[in-house]
């Protein structure tokens, strides 16, 4: 044995006595663990056993203890090594050590210890010892261990019963507690191969009478409180087991379910009624099974006593101790476990809806959701559960309510109102002093409350969207702001099931009315934040109904605008408005003046965050996009521009003002760091400047739902934009586009962002002042180069260029600068392992060219430039990037499949096929022969596929490649290699080819690397 | 079919029982019937505490086949998450959600959510879904960082 970190072993037992008792004491960490291991060692040894027996009788009480964890650590490592008769003697040992603990009065720590002990020898050794728990009653009683053989020869078990102490009942019970948690913990595997139900089972008549002889009908009258509850728990890890020997094996253990009914009278006695209450709490929650007819008869009466009001009355005034909160919980579990009787006997019998009352009752206990009220949660889920349960049977009778469903109707009603005050916010400086956790949590018990308003709507119909209104009525008047807040919570909850209902907007008329309006733009009234961010959410849920009712939408406008100022509600508003004015762009048409006005008051005068200031640019530009026609967009346009340009000028004087950067300053390459906070500043101005002109891409941008006009061909060739009056608009946004990107290009932020307002442009399907001219975008991509930021996503960009649809039949020459140029990046960049990133988009650039203008990619010049794109893509499908070497797979595929094209073009592709034929087999072989990772397999599957369809010489190609020495694995035989190609040839490009090279891949890989379990 | 729907039923029930912070879960309405549909789940993922994510909530949808739980379900991000094990559609790229992998019937939905909420800040480079989010969490982590830093702020907690 190595002692190398551990130091060396001790030789005495006087050595180990201190080792073990410096393990107990106070000590340094390190130390700790050092002797800890040592000892550790001890155990496991050989010599264990003998260890264990002779520290069992020490005098000092932690050593004693330690004596009983090694005999459990060489129980559950080492029991093989024991013979039969061994064994036995163990047993023997361990029960004689428990009769001398009972008569020397140990400490609990160390008795308890014993009996896991005992218990770890029953799982070995369980076989050997079925009727253990009867075998210790009688060694206890005796005074004397003796052998298991001898127990035919015991009393019966009652008499032993009646001669066993407490103290020695106590020790029985947490035995035979402890059994049965550690083989609840037993995995189903296990369980099987152990067949431990069948040694277990067995015990149960003998653990029973005891039991019953501390908490059954006739309790022993002098027992203490201690045993009794010693007893309790003992029954509970019983009852908890059986739901295991029930779920595995069908088992059902009768004698503890005589029990049950003594049990439930221990609720009363105060001593037992925690673990009571949570043992009936538990099985009613997960196995009610269990419990006879007549023991929910017992709860029903239970229930109805003067003890359980009490405790109810306790906790509805706001008593949240554990005690009186678990019997909240015995309530819930209770109702859970019967909610379909309690539902289809209402109406008919009077205790159902007493029960149910109660239940009710449990949402209206004092004090705040969460915070202080604990048993809100947990009710409310009950009665979500409820809800749902009246959902699933609304026409359960031939197409009609069921008769209890107005007495439901009712209860649930009563419980909406009491949800309803408790998801009222407390004052905000209260709600800011909870922790993070209540605070979540209280929103979350909202929004569960709103889940259930949803379901409950089905049941009612529209007709439940009065109630709120009218509590929003109320609250409005009193300008109660909570109540108000909670009112228009709930009705905004319930939006998405009233959509369909015609008779929606005449309810919603009573909201959005004026006056409620007006309280919410009254500059002199001060209306809590919670609230306002509840009457945007409402606006924002019911936005259709303001295309039907225009009168409420000047005035529901100005509160949204307002909103917009204030930094907590300004993300939200902007994006209400954006809705508002994209939902609503034609009515608001003779707005759009005041609308540029509001904007230029509220940009002077706050200030606004980028994302708030692009939100409301696409809004007003939803309303320009609705003006019949061109040239009446243009001057309002201007207007927007104005609004963008300003931030840019702003922007480019920070920038030039600021204090250059010294030679060798660390920060020379960084704008955002110049003199001081500076060029932070400028950079934020431009990011906000590129998302204004994004924004206004987007609301310009003719609406998907608009009609197609199939009539009128000309709006389609109008180049109002490009060559006319709206040219105008072209050129300054291009301008502004340029002006950026010259000042901050070095950012990655403003490239990202400039390319994000190209795209908006190349989204457009009809012409616009955002539709320019390709050569103009290709004019600016081309000023990327090397040492641009963000790279891979200007070649994307070019890459939507391509997809869009603007390319008529004309030569579109500016695809050959482009394709120069992304060539001359790849050049400069050599090797496609260098960065993944411009690989992964240049090849992706160059697959959209080819399949678009796969003239245009084979008559690219020089022709090395040519060699050099195709060796590239090669080189990125063998090397180990997975972007790159998905696309290269990709463009493999489309090469190889491209369809016959017009001499001399068809000549030329194949001569390239036949020149690169090889090598992409290589390349293809290599990875399936076990390189690729398997997420990337079914990739690579499809150039493959292409191959075998298509090319004549793929066979030979393949074949080639898998007895090439560069194949990757020697895991497959040469064998194997002719089988798999014969069956890729066979499937001739059919799906199941993916299958076939995924095993040949795992094959390669070797079996071992299965790692499905 | 009937397993299935039994065992989402049970989820359910486990879900309502114990559930972790922050999170939520619940069965998609048919928007026409009303009626729950047991086999789309709407769920919620919060960001960890003290990560880039803290302070987030994601959307996600939980879309179970008629083979489940022997199949595992499909998760999507709505709308589809910056990050680099989710797909441009939004889908999820994990090895327990995998049937082919790591998906097991026993695994419950909290572990599923649980297991895409540990995804969000520990990212697997090796399988990449989407480029953008990959290539710049390689590449220039300052910039993911301060990218999911705004992804969090748009997409804030209650």
């Amino acid at each position: 044995m190595s002692n190398n970190d551990s130091g060396p072993l001790p030789t005495s037992l006087e050595e180990v006595e201190a080792l073990i008792l410096q393990l107990y004491a106070p000590g340094r960490p390190d130390h700790v663990f050092k002797t800890q291991e040592t000892l550790q060692k001890l155990q496991r040894s050989p010599e264990g056993w003998q260890l264990a027996s002779s520290l069992m009788n020490n005098k000092d009480q932690q050593i004693r203890f330690f004596a009983a964890l090694t005999f459990i650590v060489k129980l559950n490592t080492d029991a093989k090594s024991l013979g039969e008769q061994d064994a036995q003697a163990l047993l023997q040992t361990l029960i004689g050590w428990l009769i001398r603990c009972m008569e020397i009065s140990e400490g609990a720590l160390v008795v308890r210890k014993l009996c896991s002990t005992l218990v770890a020898y029953f799982m070995q050794f369980s076989s050997s010892w079925e009727r253990c728990i009867r075998h210790l009653m009688y060694c206890l009683c005796t005074n004397e261990a003796r052998p298991y053989s001898s127990l035919d020869e015991a009393p019966e078990t009652d008499v032993l019963i009646q001669n066993l102490s407490d103290t020695k009942a106590v020790a029985i019970f947490w035995i035979a507690a402890t059994l049965v948690e550690e083989i609840g913990k037993t995995d189903s595997n296990s369980m099987k191969q152990h067949r431990f139900h069948r040694q277990v089972v067995p015990n149960v008549d003998d653990i029973v009478p005891l039991i019953s002889k501390y908490i059954g009908n006739n309790p022993t009258e002098s027992a203490g409180g201690k045993v009794k509850e010693e007893a309790m728990k003992c029954f509970q890890a019983w009852v908890s087991y059986s739901h295991r020997a029930y779920i595995d094996d069908e088992i059902v253990l009768e004698p503890l379910r005589s029990l049950v009914k003594p049990a439930l009278m221990c609720l009363l006695d105060d001593d037992l009624y925690e673990t009571t209450v949570e043992l009936f709490s538990d099985v009613l929650a997960n196995y009610s099974k269990f419990l006879h007819k007549e023991d929910f008869d017992i709860l029903r009466s239970l229930f109805n006593s003067p003890w359980a009001q009490q405790r109810y009355e306790t906790l509805l005034k706001g008593d949240f101790d554990f005690d009186s909160l678990q019997f909240g919980m015995f309530m819930i579990a209770f109702g859970d476990a019967t909610v379909q009787d309690l539902t289809k006997n209402l109406g008919t019998d009077p205790q159902c809806e007493q029960y149910l009352s109660g239940l009710c009752g449990l949402l209206g206990a004092e004090g705040h959701a969460v915070h202080e009220d604990k048993i809100y949660v947990p009710a409310l889920e009950f009665w979500s559960t409820f809800v749902e349960l009246m959902v699933d049977d609304i026409y359960s009778e031939k197409g009609e309510h069921p008769s209890w469903f107005p007495a439901a109707q009712a209860l649930v009603m009563q419980a909406i109102e009491r949800c309803w005050r408790k998801s009222q916010f407390p004052p905000t400086e209260e709600f800011n002093s909870w922790d993070s956790v209540d605070r979540t949590s209280f929103k979350d018990a909202r929004r569960d409350f709103s889940d259930l308003l949803q379901q409950f709507v089905l049941t009612t119909g529209i007709p439940l969207l009065q109630v709120f209104i009218d509590l929003i009525h109320k609250s409005a008047a009193s300008q109660n702001w909570a109540e108000l807040e909670a009112s228009m919570y709930c009705l905004g909850g319930v939006s998405d099931t009233a959509t369909e209902d015609p008779l929606r907007d005449e309810y919603l008329d009573k909201v959005f009315t004026p006056s409620l309006l007006d309280l919410f733009t009254d500059p002199q009234t001060e209306i809590p934040r919670q609230t306002m961010q509840s009457f945007l959410d409402l606006i924002i849920s019911y936005s259709e109904y303001f295309k039907h009712r225009t009168h409420a939408l000047p005035k529901v406008l100005t509160f949204v605008f307002q909103a917009t100022t204030s930094q907590n509600l300004a993300k939200k508003a902007s994006k209400a408005l954006t809705r508002l004015c994209s939902d609503c762009r034609k009515i608001l048409l003779p707005e759009l003046g005041a609308f540029l006005q509001q904007y230029s008051n509220i940009t002077s005068n706050y200030s606004l965050d980028g994302s708030v200031k692009e939100a409301v640019m696409e809004g007003i530009a939803s309303i320009i996009q609705a003006l019949e026609d061109e040239e009446q967009r243009v001057a309002p346009l201007e207007q927007l521009l104005n609004f963008v340009e300003a931030d840019v000028e702003q922007c480019l004087t920070l920038l030039s003002s600021a204090v250059p950067p010294q030679e060798g300053d660390q920060y020379a390459s960084d704008p955002s760091q110049i003199d001081g906070g500076r060029g932070a500043m400028a950079l934020e101005l431009g990011v906000t400047a590129s998302k204004c002109l994004t924004g206004i891409a987007k609301g310009i941008q003719v609406p998907d739902d608009g009609p197609v006009d199939l009539e009128t061909k000309d709006s389609t060739s109008s180049t109002f934009w490009t060559a006319g009056d709206g040219s105008r608009i072209q050129q300054r946004i291009y301008s502004v586009i340029c002006r950026l990107y010259d000042a901050l290009g070095n950012r990655g932020e403003i490239v990202e962002e400039l390319c994000d307002v190209w795209r908006q442009g190349f989204r457009e399907m009809e012409p616009g002042p955002f539709v320019m001219p390709p050569n103009l975008a290709a004019q600016f991509f081309m000023k990327s180069n090397f040492q641009t930021p963000r790279l891979g996503r200007v070649i994307t960009t070019a890459c939507s260029l391509i997809s869009s649809r603007k390319w008529g039949d004309e030569p579109p020459d500016v695809l050959a600068a482009l394709l120069s140029w992304v060539a001359s990046l790849l050049q400069i960049l050599g090797r496609p392992g260098n960065d993944p990133d411009l690989t992964q988009t240049g090849i992706e650039f160059i697959l959209r060219i080819l399949l678009k203008y796969p003239q245009f990619l084979l008559n690219h010049q020089p022709s090395s430039s040519l060699e050099f794109i195709f060796m590239f893509a090669l080189e990125a499908l063998v090397g180990s990037d997975p972007l790159p070497k998905q696309i290269a797979a990709e463009f493999w595929a489309a090469f190889v499949n491209l369809p016959n094209q017009p001499e001399p073009l068809q000549g030329s592709i194949n001569s390239a096929i036949q020149h690169l034929g090889p090598m992409l087999a290589q390349a293809l072989v290599y990875n399936i022969g076990g390189h690729a990772a398997r997420s990337e397999l079914d990739k690579l599957s499809e150039p493959v596929k292409k191959l075998v369809v298509r090319q004549v010489n793929a066979k030979a190609w393949l074949e080639a490649a898998l007895l090439d020495p560069s194949f990757p694995s020697d895991k497959v035989s040469e064998k194997d290699k002719q089988f798999f190609l014969q069956k890729i040839i066979n499937l001739r490009g059919a799906r199941g080819t993916n299958q076939v090279i995924r095993e040949f891949w795992l094959a390669c890989r070797g079996t071992n690397f299965a790692y499905v379990s | 079919m009937a397993l299935c729907q039994m065992r989402l039923q049970e989820e359910r029930k486990q879900w309502r029982r114990d559930h972790p912070f922050g999170f939520y879960a619940k069965p998609q309405r048919n928007p026409q019937t009303g009626v729950l549909d047991l086999k789309i789940w709407e769920c919620g993922i919060p960001g960890k505490e003290k990560t880039l994510w803290e302070g987030g909530l994601f959307k996600l949808s939980v879309i179970f086949p008629d083979e489940y739980p022997t199949k595992p379900p499909k998760c999507k991000f709505v709308p589809p998450l910056f990050h680099p094990n989710v797909y441009p559609s939004g889908t999820v790229c994990l090895s327990i959600l995998n049937e082919e992998d790591a998906w097991k019937p026993a695994i419950t939905i909290k572990q599923i959510l649980l297991g895409v909420q540990d995804l969000l800040d520990e990212p697997n480079p090796d399988s990449p879904a989407q480029a953008d989010a990959y290539n710049l969490f390689k590449k220039d982590r300052a910039a993911y960082e301060s990218k999911i830093k705004k992804i969090v702020r748009e997409n804030p907690a209650p």
